[in-house]
């Protein structure tokens, strides 16, 4: 299906500590590892605060890592976008684009959307001239799926869908080879999140875009993701196909989560995620594990591969 | 018929809700008809602003100011809500129903302990004052609620808890009456999955102990096929087919149901574009009054759907409001 | 619809406007045409009630009021546009540095507002004038550093609050740089809060400059002012009480007006913000 020798973007031993106070530090990230494979939509699966927008906003060299690199390929060589600074940063933004959960918080209420839309060709000074900007706006408004029209109204005229739509107009019309799409779908009702996943879809065919999704929607990322990675409190607890993965999941947390969805009867998770200030020496998710072992609170497991090339971070599955 | 019913304890008959402001009316719930039994669980289902969360609050007697009843009348349990004053109303609520919000960081109050904040709703309702007993209900109502720790979560401020523990306290004060109905408005939306799914357990296990009936406030039809016996799709307003909820979820009728469950995206329809629902939800003041609500978003709309509103059609399992089951509209 | 014309239909606004345009007009028409020159004496006809060639009649050296009136606030509009103007360039520009950059750029610029705050504004006024003598040009410069914390205050609040909004951070990823983000993106939002500061700021320089010229140091001592009008009629208050209210009205005028609409865009942003 894809290349699995072509990676886009390698994400590196990625570890962040925020420190509230002196001695209250959180640990975000935890040695995070893998690889995204140009062209396919990589799904970034976890609950509220596991780290998942930490590492989208590390990845766009917004926030430092503590440790870690984050490599990117391009005319196949490979730049680490953490070391970038000043101009160099400047000319890797234009390949890798972001789009937000909230469309009512992420786009300029204060600015006409053929404005915001055209910003980013100003900002890269793309385009001969203002005559050929207005034409190449004109025509990702088509191709979101918005009359030209638009162009003259504010946000606020605009409907929640409306507003995603200009969103990934924003974000795709500078021909981006990345795209991180944080919760794109998940503040839109379900008629019109169906709408914009197709829309996703037809770009990333389109355009030949690659697709890091966040999200905490098996739903979504089941339907869009090719591979996907599941986190707990900063760590990667299982990794691979996507389909192989949620037809038979393996992690006891991944199976919480996806049976969680399926019918609450099953469930046999118990109490609260642990507060994220604690340190936990072994498994971060032993304290709810129905399958917990004295070996789990001792020792972290490591990702390790199994026989249908996922990887898994728990001891049930590392005993040999 | 399955609009018939033996021991209602909510009907809302014929009831029309509407919006006052800028001396401008806006129509947010039209000809409402809802029963729910005893002991039941129903669900209303629908998209942000189809009027899902007016209805519940209606029911509660909790409408805000701009919002009256202009038509129908809501039962409970044989009193119709809007004829009694608030000292009755407030007897009924907390004691006969109680509701369960959506954010369960605002709404407790963030500088009482919350067990004293259960207490206060035995005390309220009873005429029995006595502190002791009321504690001693609370903390077993913790238990039942799932904590093991209860008497130290009774001493404990709601800023000490997690999202998950605090809808479990809304849950615990919500039932410590022993309420014949408990309105529920997406309790679970600000949650994370694992722990949306032992709420709900726990609201599912409750149902079955106490028999106290559910009305859920929701969107998401994964969650109500888990939960409900009975579902209403609400859009724009109406209420536009509604029966068992196994049946209607495989079986939808009505083009809205239809395309709102072919809009759910899974493993299975993977690779293929999703069936959705052209254009999007209508805002208040956007809604026409002529025809179906659903005709400009509808594949199947006729001549007729954009000048007359659909009457129910009403079939052995199903109601459903649309033209194309009409017979003689043909 | 246009996007402004909502400001133009609220009564508060509206009162307001008409306020300040009552002084605004008597002000530009004292630019080409005064009844009488603003220092002509006429002993003979000192104290002279309201009448047809005496609009506003005449004070204890003869001399026209209305015609001083009319020069008096251009004094008034000079100091409250100047002040507002420097006060928001300064203090703007300090608030969005210490809001947008925060850390020990913050610390350190409102530390320094901090101290200029502690020091009642007046005082510091009083304090100025008498280093460097009275003076229009003093006064402004007194008035304006007065105003400079408040703008920044509004201006810092403002950046903090949306440069964690989505759309700034989405700003960066693109490759937006630091001035546009502040100046092109933040700025224009922040826009309602800034205009009720300038009006509110206007309002009390006009104050401010009356305080001053009436306690006798105001700017150039012959030309007129609200301030230096009112001490005058207090001297014959017993003679003539009609003088003292003529000074007092108009720089009450100015004073709701831009009060009124300060408060009117207060109600609309925050019918706006109920919407949402």
């Amino acid at each position: 299906m894809f290349n699995e020798n072509n990676p886009i973007l390698k994400v590196k031993n990625i570890s962040k500590v925020y420190a509230e106070d002196k001695n209250n530090i959180v640990n975000a990230l935890n040695d995070v590892n893998f690889e995204i494979i140009k062209g396919e939509a990589f799904g970034l699966v976890g609950e509220s605060g596991c780290g998942k927008s930490t590492l989208a906003q590390i990845i766009m060299n917004l926030i430092p890592a503590d440790k870690g690199e984050i490599l990117y390929t391009k005319d196949k060589t490979e730049i680490n976008i953490l070391s970038l600074k000043g101009k160099k940063m400047k000319a890797l933004r234009k390949e890798i684009q972001f789009i937000f959960q909230d469309p009512y918080s992420s786009i300029n209420p204060r600015k006409k959307i053929g404005w915001l839309i055209k910003e980013p060709l100003i900002i890269h000074k793309i385009g001969a001239d203002d005559a050929q900007r207005e034409k190449m706006v004109d025509e990702m408004l088509c191709s979101v799926g918005l009359d030209k029209n638009y162009k003259n109204r504010f946000p606020s005229e605009l409907s929640g869908g409306q507003r995603q739509r200009v969103a990934i107009a924003i974000a795709l019309i500078l021909n981006p080879e990345f795209v991180i799409c944080d919760e794109a779908v998940s503040a839109l009702d379900v008629s019109v999140q169906a709408q914009i996943l197709n829309l996703l879809r037809d770009m990333q065919k389109k355009m030949g875009l690659t697709y890091l999704f966040i999200s905490h929607n098996l739903n979504v990322v089941s339907y869009i993701s090719d591979r996907i990675a599941v986190m707990y409190l900063g760590e990667i607890v299982e990794t691979g196909n996507s389909e192989i993965i949620f037809k038979n999941p393996l992690h006891p947390y991944t199976k919480a989560l996806f049976s969680a969805s399926v019918n609450i009867e099953d469930v046999m998770l118990k109490g609260e995620p642990p507060s994220k200030s604690t340190l936990i020496k072994g498994c971060v998710f032993a304290s709810r594990c129905g399958y917990c072992s004295e070996k789990c609170l001792a020792e972290k497991p490591v990702l390790k591969e199994t026989a249908d090339g996922r990887k898994i971070a728990c001891h049930l599955y590392n005993e040999h | 018929m399955i609009n018939s019913s033996k021991n209602p304890l909510v009907e809302f008959q014929g009831v029309t809700i509407k919006f006052f402001e800028n001396n401008k009316e806006y129509i947010a719930v039209e000809n409402l008809n809802l029963n729910m039994e005893k002991g039941e669980k129903t669900a209303v289902i629908g998209e942000s602003g189809c009027g899902k969360t007016v209805t519940a609050l209606s029911l509660m007697g909790l409408l805000s100011g701009s919002a009256k009843i202009t038509d129908g009348k809501i039962l409970f349990d044989g009193k119709e809500i809007s004829t009694l004053n608030s000292d009755e109303l407030n007897k009924l609520r907390g004691k006969d129903m109680s509701m369960i919000f959506q954010e369960p960081m605002t709404s407790l109050n963030p500088l009482i302990k919350v067990g004293k904040q259960i207490d206060e709703n035995i005390l309220e309702h009873s005429t029995n004052k006595n502190k002791k007993e009321a504690k001693a209900r609370t903390v077993s109502m913790l238990k039942e609620v799932g904590f093991a720790d209860a008497e130290k979560i009774y001493s404990v401020y709601p800023h000490q808890l997690s999202g998950g523990m605090r809808q479990r306290i809304m849950i615990a004060m919500a039932l410590i009456n022993n309420p014949k109905l408990i309105v529920a408005d997406e309790p679970t939306t600000a949650l994370d999955a694992t722990i949306q799914a032992q709420i709900m357990k726990l609201l599912n296990k409750l149902n079955h102990e106490k028999g106290t009936a559910l009305l859920l406030i929701s969107h998401d039809l994964g969650l109500v096929n888990n939960i409900c016996e009975k579902c209403y799709i609400m859009y724009a307003g109406h209420i536009v087919e509604w029966g068992k909820t196994k049946d209607l979820l495989e079986n939808p009728m009505h083009p809205y149901t239809k395309g709102l469950i072919n809009s759910i995206p899974s493993i299975e329809n993977k690779g293929k574009p999703l069936n959705s629902i052209k254009g999007f939800v209508p805002s208040v003041e956007e809604r026409k009054n002529k025809g179906c609500v659903f005709a400009d978003r509808c594949d199947y709309c006729m001549d007729i759907c954009r000048k007359i509103i659909p009457k129910d059609k009403i079939t052995e399992d199903r109601v459903i409001k649309c033209h194309l089951y009409n017979e003689k509209d043909k | 619809m246009n996007k402004y014309s909502k400001y133009f239909k609220n009564s508060n606004i509206i009162i307001g406007i008409i306020f300040i345009l009552i002084i605004f007009t008597l002000m530009t028409v004292g630019f080409f045409y005064t009844p009488y020159e603003f220092d002509d004496i006429n002993v003979d006809n000192k104290l002279h009630f309201f009448s047809a060639e005496h609009i506003l009649g005449t004070d204890d050296l003869g001399r026209d009021i209305l015609s001083r009136l009319m020069l008096a606030s251009r004094v008034s509009f000079f100091i409250g546009t100047t002040v507002s103007v420097i006060g928001l360039l300064i203090g703007g520009f300090l608030g969005s540095l210490a809001g947008y950059f925060g850390g020990i750029t913050d610390e350190i610029i409102m530390k320094l507002i901090d101290v200029q705050m502690a020091f009642p504004g007046i005082l510091i006024a009083l304090m100025m004038i008498a280093v460097f003598g009275g003076g229009t040009a003093n006064i402004v410069m007194a008035l304006s550093i007065m105003s400079v914390p408040k703008f920044a205050r509004i201006v810092r609040s403002g950046f903090i609050k949306y440069k964690n909004f989505d759309f700034v951070k989405a700003e960066k990823a693109r490759g937006a740089s630091h001035l546009r983000i502040m100046f092109i993106h933040i700025f224009p939002n922040i826009m309602p809060e800034i205009i009720v500061t300038v009006s509110l700021s206007f309002a009390s320089a006009v104050m401010s400059e009356a305080g001053l010229s009436y306690l006798g140091l105001g700017g150039n001592p012959t030309f007129p002012s609200f301030g230096k009008m009112l001490s005058e009629a207090q001297g014959v208050i017993f003679k003539a009480p009609w003088y003292v209210f003529i000074p007092t009205i108009a720089v009450t005028l100015i004073l709701m007006g831009f009060n009124f609409i300060a408060d009117g865009i207060r109600q609309i942003q925050k019918e706006e913000k109920n919407r949402i």
